[in-house]
């Protein structure tokens, strides 16, 4: 395979090409697996490749490449170039390198050795699974740890490490029943230290034995107080509740007029809030933060960046390209959310007012419209009345923008994965439904 | 496993056109031992590559006191191969052919739905993968081209955009790409006529979905139910629940990989199986989950031939063609099954809650329907509420026509396929 030093030589010697961006990526991905299955895994891959870039009368001209087989660089190259003269663009240019953001992002001891770590984790594990006197039906642990190499024709070349752990269980209870209770537990951390394993078993064995006196919770009008997981799954792969809010920031969509609004304009429409006006920030920065990075996927800097301040949009995430069009600095694009802190504590945030009042601590499923902000979501687990007896089963249903309305935020911040924000959410007027 | 896989995405639209094609080699190495399985995943596949990947493989299986390396019996080679090139092959045609191609595409396109549409773009994704699997018994290899083209058409209503599309998808080639003007009419029409779509009523009503919201149906809420994971770890609650029994319309789904052209469609799983349709739920029983080899010892069932993987990542079951039965129902005739509801078109998203199987289903728009016939009246999104039981317990008709929707979910190409079908729900505006 050709290696990132042939592939830059080649690129500086190619007349074709006008700008390019080359990066390598070698990841160790481990994991283990213990119940039905048991297995031991182990998948070491690197990954070559980049872009070109032409500025021809078109405009500009773009391709990626990536390394593969027996290639020689100067063909990689050259069919490359050959591919952006067909790829045309409206026209931009690289800015020179800015500084990438000082965003520790491996856990040295689990980088240093990989085997150990994992190892080390599914003893913790087992031996928290023990403590909490619960049964599992599958553990699985997973440790991906990577080295980024990036290089591009404006001078910019740096290098940067990083690690995420993945560990999944499901406990049971009355494993041998024919329908026997079972809470999912889905954790994911920079470092094996911040997924806090005993905390969490026994956190999910509590939610475990109050699922399996749940009732069922009944239809009608409510006030809900987000908490837990319901406020951010730290395995989700997107934004969970607060999806809408990233998407219709997303610079593509507004550059071509598609978004729901326009940076300076109300998240809310034409009505005006009730509760505390919510301000969002992406933060890419933040020390061992899940989506932090010092550089972004095509070598731009990392930066923070307001997407909505106190309930006004405030900026779009914004890649190198997108950020080149709208001739403004790049952020990296959307990283882990903060979501500012309000003025009440839970305690307050936790007294029903005139509707019946739930604490929703975990959804079995949410269902976003990322455009139009419409939800229906599952309630797994909440509690309600003045003993905070167990409820389930019913569906959760709303629009975030309008619920965002009468939004209150909890003075007590929390982090969970990507989610920087309070400990508890309070939405008022919401509907169950069965 | 050996996996050399040919990727490429092209797209055209009001002022990008791009093309990019690029290539992934994988070799995944197994050795079972002690009861554990062990796994080296390599994108090296160099002389050297697969030397160092074997080197790290043997010392992993030694440093394990409870590893027994045993002597593999003679190795049996059959061969099984599947020819895979499609009658337009992508892999044959150049970059610039792509984009000529597309460019037609997106040319017949500017013709559909005038003015009010605001943004329309071409696109096309190819994946031409070439699998070999080699073991102590089998020698295999297959190659399976997928190729998905489409046109994006947007109408703005003023607060959102109205999206809809004309696509193809398959495990086919670059005839992906021939969707006629009428078929792209069609798209900018349904896009349009959000424009003046009101909301939709709701409450407790008949509905019949149409085969994008089945499909729907089938993929993201039978498939999870069904896959071996759920049954091992969550202990779904669908096994023992008649499904559709009372309705007399009793559920039957089946996964097909040997559908022709199905976009999911292989010839042998990643772990070698070959493939077989495999009939999940049958007279409203379920009767199977899609197992892999790990998971099927596990259940004490034999595999279904479902273990896929994408690159790099694990192993699990996941389903190829899943698809619920067609009926007895002309499609035309399926309006006529319902006395006063809605007709609900383009399926967006559905899921299901394992334990307590809620149902969530959000599809674009719906038709008014009062006596059997179509009121004229168009609606705007709608999101449907129910107990999945219920839902399928209040089937009056299903349509005789299946059609199948594509996704690549977790990196893996599945499709989903559903008939018209004729029920009741909770409607509520999406």
């Amino acid at each position: 395979m050709a290696d990132l030093g042939a592939i830059d030589a080649a690129l500086r010697r190619s007349r074709e090409v006008d700008e390019w961006i080359t990066s390598a990526r070698r990841e160790r991905r481990l994991a283990r697996e213990v119940g039905a299955a048991r297995v031991r895994r182990m998948a070491e891959t690197t990954t070559v490749d980049g872009m070109v870039f032409r500025d021809l009368r078109r405009g500009r001209g773009a391709a990626r490449f990536a390394a593969s087989g027996d290639e020689a660089a100067a063909a990689l190259v050259h069919d490359a170039a050959e591919r952006a003269a067909l790829s045309v663009g409206p026209p931009w240019h690289l800015s020179p390198p800015s500084a990438p953001a000082r965003a520790p992002a491996a856990d040295d001891q689990a980088f240093a050795d990989p085997d150990a770590a994992v190892t080390a984790l599914t003893d913790a594990l087992l031996g928290a699974v023990s403590a909490a006197n619960v049964a599992t039906t599958r553990l699985a642990i997973s440790l991906v740890a990577g080295e980024h190499e990036l290089r591009t024709s404006a001078g910019l070349a740096r290098t940067y490490r990083d690690t995420r752990f993945d560990v999944s269980a499901t406990l049971i209870q009355r494993p041998n029943a024919a329908q026997p209770h079972a809470q999912p537990v889905r954790l994911r951390a920079r470092r094996a230290d911040d997924l806090a394993i005993q905390a969490e078993i026994t956190r999910a064995a509590t939610l475990l034995v109050d699922r399996a006196r749940a009732a069922p919770l009944a239809p009608g009008p409510c006030d809900v107080l987000l908490t837990g997981t319901a406020l951010a799954d730290p395995a989700d792969r997107g934004y969970g509740l607060w999806q809408p809010l990233v998407a219709q920031a997303n610079a593509t969509a507004a550059r071509r007029g598609l978004s729901r609004y326009r940076i300076g304009q109300s998240i809310y429409g034409e009505s005006r809030p009730s509760g505390e006006a919510i301000t969002v920030r992406s933060d890419g920065t933040l020390a061992y933060g899940l989506r932090s990075a010092p550089l972004g996927e095509l070598g731009e800097p990392v930066r923070p960046f307001d997407l909505v301040r106190a309930g006004v949009a405030a900026g779009h995430p914004l890649g190198l390209i997108e950020a080149a069009l709208a001739g403004e600095a790049a952020n990296g694009g959307a990283r882990n959310l903060i979501i500012e802190s309000g003025p009440s504590p839970v305690g307050a945030l936790s007294e029903p007012g005139s509707r019946r009042l739930i604490e929703i601590v975990e959804l079995g499923f949410l269902d976003v419209d990322a455009g139009t902000g419409d939800f229906s979501a599952a309630v797994r687990l909440g509690y309600t009345g003045p003993d905070r007896s167990p409820v389930t089963g019913a569906l959760l249903r709303g629009n975030l923008f309008d619920a965002l309305l009468r939004a209150r935020f909890s003075r007590e911040t929390t982090v969970r994965g990507w989610y920087y924000g309070p400990e508890a959410i309070r939405l008022d007027a919401l509907a169950i439904s069965s | 496993m050996a996996r050399l896989r040919r990727r490429g995405i092209a797209g055209v639209d009001g002022s990008d056109r791009r093309v990019d094609r690029w290539g992934e080699e994988l070799l995944v190495l197994v050795v079972q031992s002690g009861g554990t399985a062990y796994e080296q995943v390599t994108a090296d596949l160099s002389a050297d590559g697969v030397a160092r990947a074997i080197g790290w493989l043997r010392r992993r299986v030694a440093r394990d006191p409870t590893a027994r390396v045993t002597e593999p019996p003679p190795p049996q080679a059959l061969a099984q191969t599947m020819a895979g090139a499609p009658p337009r092959d992508p892999s044959a045609a150049s970059p610039g052919d792509w984009l000529t191609a597309l460019d037609e595409l997106y040319q017949r396109g500017l013709r559909a739905g005038g003015s009010r549409i605001v943004y329309r773009g071409a696109h096309l994704s190819v994946d031409d993968c070439t699998t070999f699997y080699l073991d102590r018994a089998r020698d295999l290899g297959q190659r399976v081209v997928r190729t998905r083209a489409g046109l994006t058409l947007v109408a703005w209503t003023g607060s959102a955009p109205a999206v809809d599309e004309a696509a193809r998808a398959g495990t086919i080639g670059l005839e992906a790409l021939a969707i006629e003007p009428p078929e792209l009419e069609a798209a900018a029409d349904r896009a349009l006529a959000q424009l003046t779509a009101r909301a939709a009523p709701t409450g407790s009503l008949d509905v019949v979905l149409d085969p994008s919201v089945s499909a729907l149906l089938a993929l993201d809420v039978l498939a999870p139910l069904l896959g071996a994971r759920t049954w091992l770890t969550e202990r779904t609650h669908l096994r023992g629940t008649p499904l559709g029994a009372a309705a007399g319309a009793p559920l039957r789904v089946t996964d097909d990989p040997t559908l022709p052209g199905g976009f999911g469609s292989y010839a042998f799983d990643d772990e070698g199986r070959a493939a077989t349709a495999t009939v999940l739920v049958d007279g409203g029983k379920v009767v199977a989950p899609l197992t892999d080899a790990a998971s099927a010892a596990a259940l004490r069932r034999p595999p279904s031939g479902n273990g896929r993987r994408d690159d790099g990542a694990a192993l699990a079951p996941a389903p190829s063609n899943l698809a619920i039965g067609a009926g007895t129902t002309a499609d035309g005739a399926m309006v006529g099954a319902i006395d006063r509801g809605l007709v609900i078109e383009g399926g967006q998203s559905a899921t299901v809650a394992p334990d307590s199987l809620q149902v969530v289903i959000r599809a674009a728009r719906a038709h008014g329907v009062r006596g059997g016939r179509f009121t004229g009246a168009r609606y705007g999104a709608v999101a449907l509420h129910a107990r999945l039981p219920d839902l399928l317990d209040a089937v009056r008709a299903v349509g005789d026509r299946v059609v199948y929707r594509p996704r690549v979910a977790g990196g893996v190409a599945v499709a989903g396929g559903g008939p018209s079908i004729a029920t009741r729900a909770e409607v509520d505006r999406g």
